[in-house]
């Protein structure tokens, strides 16, 4: 009697854990009495993921195309603006209702079409993942090569491979894990922030830094200028598809909006000045080479090692929230989380085959980014703020029946899929990602601008004009609960 | 765990937790008006973007 109740007891116990844990990391909405973050805790976690060891690389990027004072002002201002867009929306929904931001997607593109915005955020943490596992494995060979082993590609190749795999173990067994790697990491990597930018500074760095020109310029001032903007608008906007996952967790809507500008959008892009100002000084952008010159042997080798840890612990996060984004696949609903984690990891494969090849297409991927999330950005602040007026039903989020109020058109918002397709044509076409070939008012209205206010302003109309009048995802509906007939969690 | 349970006690918490999320006022969290958001965008979308055409 006493075993069948201690047993009756543990199941409980574990069912009360695993909704725990669904709820924290998974999709239930978050309550209010179960946020964790005040302004002090989103301040601080902001900055641990602020100050990563990708802004390095952002920073080397733009040297190429800018000097000194023009690459500061067009990255911090190109991050606080991407951040500023990309958390607008999202942060202020997610934070309100405590969901998850794939989820709340859902109320602005359908059912169905948040599985397309879906495939934009696996594609960004598989790609970020990818460049810095690259970067891991790069600082290793270069650290090696220090100490007078020089293992080229084949070293690379099998250090991102390792590097794969420890994200792996680390995925499957519990990102608590990655508390106590951080706990090292964000301030070791404030103070070799710190040490970077007296080195850069000492002996009339200054003066050196303003007479340094970009290393490999397009020849066409306005536009080197433009594509040193994109790349900070374009690490601004890689954060969109993380907003959600740790605003949701906040107290208010300021801490859910202000801390994510202070840190995500003006720290990280001072940070990323100094793999600028670096990458100027030492005449090539990429951190595990400027790195061993800055601080010679010594704080080289240590530098490099810190960021070949931070780059795992990043690698780590990215691919558990790729991992969990993908819980919204209905056919992967019941897939074992190993299973499922381990098919988020096969599309890294290319990255251990080329990975030098992929990672000088580096700035490509940045810049793809805007190219990506800025007309998604842009419509959902029309969805949230013009059509809405902050308020979602948060019942028919969870609602797959037809009668849904978030299934629009087949599970689709034709409209809002059509606006980002446009919104993302304008961009490539104003300026390709990969070959930087620009077109039109590129110079003058950049190309993140247009590809977020045209599609914007179509979006607006065309709702106005057509789903609205016509009682299509339910805008003005009311918002109390009501039964979910054919859950989709 | 039996993963029907699991499923059923899933159910049940969604329901009971969609009817609370549902219940927030405007003012739950602190609600950040037009006017706001307004100061927000000029500071950070704006100003940003006339920066760095002025100062290139």
């Amino acid at each position: 009697m006493n075993d069948a109740a201690t047993a009756g007891s543990a199941r409980a116990r574990e069912l009360e854990t695993r909704i725990r844990e669904e709820a924290l990391f998974g999709r239930l909405p978050l309550l209010k009495g179960e946020r964790e973050y005040s302004t002090r805790g989103i301040l601080a976690t902001g900055f641990s993921y602020a100050v990563a060891a990708w802004c390095f690389l952002i920073g080397g990027y733009a040297a190429n195309y800018v000097g000194a004072v023009e690459g500061m002002v067009a990255l911090i201002a190109g991050s606080v603006a991407g951040v500023t867009m990309s958390s607008a929306a999202a942060a202020l929904a997610c934070n309100r209702y405590g969901l998850e931001q794939i989820d709340y997607t859902k109320t602005g593109f359908g059912q169905n079409g948040a599985k397309l915005v879906l495939v934009f955020y696996v594609i960004n943490q598989i790609g970020w993942t990818g460049m810095i596992l690259v970067m891991f494995a790069r600082g290793l060979m270069n650290t090696a090569k220090t100490f007078g082993f020089d293992g080229g590609e084949t070293l690379v190749r099998v250090a991102v491979l390792v590097g794969l795999v420890i994200c792996y173990l680390v995925v499957i067994k519990g990102v608590h894990v990655l508390n106590v790697f951080n706990a090292i990491i964000t301030p070791g990597l404030v103070i070799a922030c710190v040490f970077l930018f007296w080195s850069i500074f000492k002996d009339d760095g200054w003066s050196k830094l303003v007479a340094a020109a970009p290393i490999e310029p397009t020849g066409d001032g306005p536009l080197d200028s433009v594509i040193a903007f994109e790349m900070g608008l374009g690490a601004g906007f890689s954060w969109w598809p993380g907003i959600g996952f740790l605003t949701r967790n906040t107290d208010t809507q300021r801490n859910s909006l202000y801390p994510q500008i202070l840190t995500m959008g003006l720290g990280m892009g001072v940070v990323c000045c100094t793999g600028l100002l670096a990458g100027l000084l030492f005449r090539d952008g990429d951190p595990t080479v400027w790195l061993p010159l800055v601080g010679g042997k010594v704080f080289g080798t240590a530098a490099l090692l810190l960021l070949a840890i931070a780059n795992i612990s990043a690698g780590a996060i990215m691919m558990y929230t790729g991992a969990l984004g993908l819980r919204h696949v209905r056919a992967l609903h019941k897939v074992p989380w190993k299973t499922l984690t381990l098919i988020t990891f096969v599309p890294m494969l290319p990255f251990v085959v080329a990975p030098t090849t992929i990672y000088e297409k580096g700035s490509s991927f940045l810049t793809y980014n805007a190219t990506m999330f800025a007309p998604i950005a842009g419509l959902l602040l029309v969805d949230y703020f013009l059509l809405r007026k902050q308020r979602v039903n948060v019942s028919q989020i969870f609602e797959d029946g037809p009668k849904g109020h978030y299934r629009f058109l087949g599970g689709f918002n034709v409209v809002a899929v059509g606006c980002i397709m446009l919104g993302q044509l304008l961009y490539v076409w104003l300026l390709n990602p990969v070959t930087y070939e620009a077109h039109g008012p590129v110079r003058v209205l950049t190309a993140s601008g247009p590809a977020v206010v045209v599609p914007m302003l179509v979006y607006w109309l065309v709702s106005k004009l057509w789903l609205i009048p016509k009682g299509i995802g339910g805008y003005g509906a009311p918002t109390a609960a009501l039964p979910v007939e054919r859950p989709n969690i | 765990m039996d993963q029907a349970a699991f499923e059923a006690a899933l159910k049940d918490e969604l329901d009971k937790r969609i009817g609370e999320v549902s219940d927030y006022r405007d003012d739950a969290f602190g609600h950040i008006g037009a006017g706001e958001m307004a100061v927000v965008f000029v500071a950070c979308v704006l100003l940003p973007v006339v920066l760095v055409l002025v100062l290139r």
